[in-house]
């Protein structure tokens, strides 16, 4: 029985019983962390607007027996334009749930959380967050242990020099065509030009990411080699990405 | 067993319902066993008539017993206004108000990227086929103040705002009878936002 401080961004509201709610945060000092918001859901709660997903506060959690339970909640950051906007609120659901799917409960990370929190900040700024989206899922999954090899073929380790080259997440990165054609149809065909914006996204800062450009084909390709490079790692259906590639279409619209 | 046959399968079908644990089931039970056979007659055909007669209306998506419901066909409604609610539980909350005169409809449901639930699972397309048969002046957007209700308001009013129809969302502020010391600062900040003139 003790009561722990420690600031974090909520990623999901799970309703519990009649007025309570269990909150999801992924906290700077103990990674992922779920516990129990008395009452949240009435609407005279002191929780009822600063658990909101995608807020980033200081809380105060008491460790009971069963689920932990919030104490008290102080607002650092709200994030409201992360909820007033469709489009910005499709990418942040989708880096929410890809955080929540990818951690365990009580594993620090800090390199997730700066992530995290910097995506936040940036996203309501940037006219098409698209590339930050391949960043911020570039990035995670390197955080997550699951870097993709990308300056060399990852079966014969050659210089992949060529202009066509293949992308393979069973095999763990980028392949040379020869390579590729020995595993089969399981490897996407990018260019190389795809490979080397994948290797400056995620290096660039993410605050300036927004200067970064490319082709609708190398937008293409990325999509496409990240969303199998986290489907075979991650190995669990993301219920966002759905409405995220429905709102994406429609682009931004301030109403 | 320590029930004879019957009252262990009551027990069992209560134990089913929300809130009520074995010890409550068994509480119940014996209750029902003790009440006049009169009353326990009108329970069971109370709970037989709700599920057989009651349905969704036709228009708005309300529950109902006559088809359509007392709402949409009441005299004294004005047709121009039309409240967008979540569920048939927040429409009894709105006319508990007294101060709606409006139509309703009940989307049954809202959209949730987190959970996966999209436009198309909620009834967004019936609410489009409304207001384009015309007649509705305003649509008030009714949902929930958290983030699937206000994601699904975002998504109407894109969808219903080319049609040339009034779109408004219901105001988020401090609470009737609370205090302002106590209200977290985003309720607070949507307040200010939504200030009117006194």
């Amino acid at each position: 029985m003790s009561l722990y401080k420690t600031e974090g961004i909520v990623l999901r509201n799970r309703d519990l019983g009649e007025a309570d709610r269990i909150v999801t945060v992924y906290t700077r000092e103990r990674g992922k962390v779920r516990a129990v918001a008395k009452g949240a859901r009435r609407p005279r709660s002191r929780f009822v607007g600063s658990t909101l997903v995608f807020t980033y506060a200081d809380f105060l959690i008491f460790k009971g027996k069963g689920l932990d339970n919030i104490s008290q909640v102080s607002i650092i950051e709200p994030f409201s334009r992360l909820r007033s906007d469709l489009v910005s609120m499709a990418y942040a659901s989708y880096m929410a749930e890809l955080v929540d799917i990818s951690t365990e409960e009580d594993e620090k990370n800090d390199s997730i959380f700066l992530l995290l929190l910097t995506a936040f900040q940036v996203l309501p700024e940037l006219p098409d967050p698209e590339m930050l989206r391949f960043a911020f899922e570039a990035r995670l999954m390197t955080y997550l242990g699951y870097k993709p090899v990308l300056d060399r073929c990852a079966t014969c380790g050659g210089n992949p020099e060529a202009a066509e080259l293949a992308f393979d997440a069973a095999t763990g990165g980028v392949l040379c065509l020869e390579c590729a054609g020995a595993q089969g149809d399981g490897a996407i065909k990018v260019s190389r030009g795809t490979v080397e914006l994948l290797k400056r996204i995620l290096n660039h800062d993410l605050r300036r990411i927004g200067q970064l450009k490319a082709s609708v084909e190398v937008r293409r390709q990325l999509d496409a080699i990240l969303k199998s490079h986290i489907d075979y790692h991650l190995d669990r259906s993301l219920k966002s990405r759905e409405f995220l590639e429905m709102v994406r279409h429609t682009g931004r619209a301030t109403s | 067993m320590i029930f004879a046959e019957p009252i262990a399968r009551l027990i069992e079908e209560l134990t089913k319902l929300p809130g009520v644990g074995p010890k409550t089931a068994q509480r119940l039970a014996f209750h029902v066993l003790k009440a006049p056979a009169d009353d326990v007659r009108k329970l069971a055909r109370a709970l037989i008539e709700a599920k057989d007669k009651v349905r969704y209306c036709s228009i708005c998506g309300n529950i109902t017993d006559i088809d359509p419901c007392r709402i949409c066909s009441g005299s004294d409604r004005d047709r121009g206004l039309l409240c967008v609610v979540e569920e048939p539980r927040d429409v009894i909350a709105m006319e508990r108000t007294k101060e709606f005169k409006g139509l309703y409809h009940v989307l049954n449901g809202v959209i949730s990227p987190m959970e996966g639930v999209g436009p198309d699972d909620i009834r967004i397309k019936e609410l489009l086929a409304r207001i384009r048969d015309g007649g509705v002046k305003e649509v008030i957007l009714a949902t929930n103040p958290n983030i699937e209700g206000e994601a699904t308001a975002m998504y109407i009013s894109r969808l219903l705002k080319p049609l040339g129809v009034r779109v408004t969302r219901i105001a988020h502020g401090v609470p009737v009878g609370g205090e302002l010391e106590y209200a977290d600062e985003v309720t607070l900040a949507r307040a200010l936002e939504g200030r009117r003139e006194v």
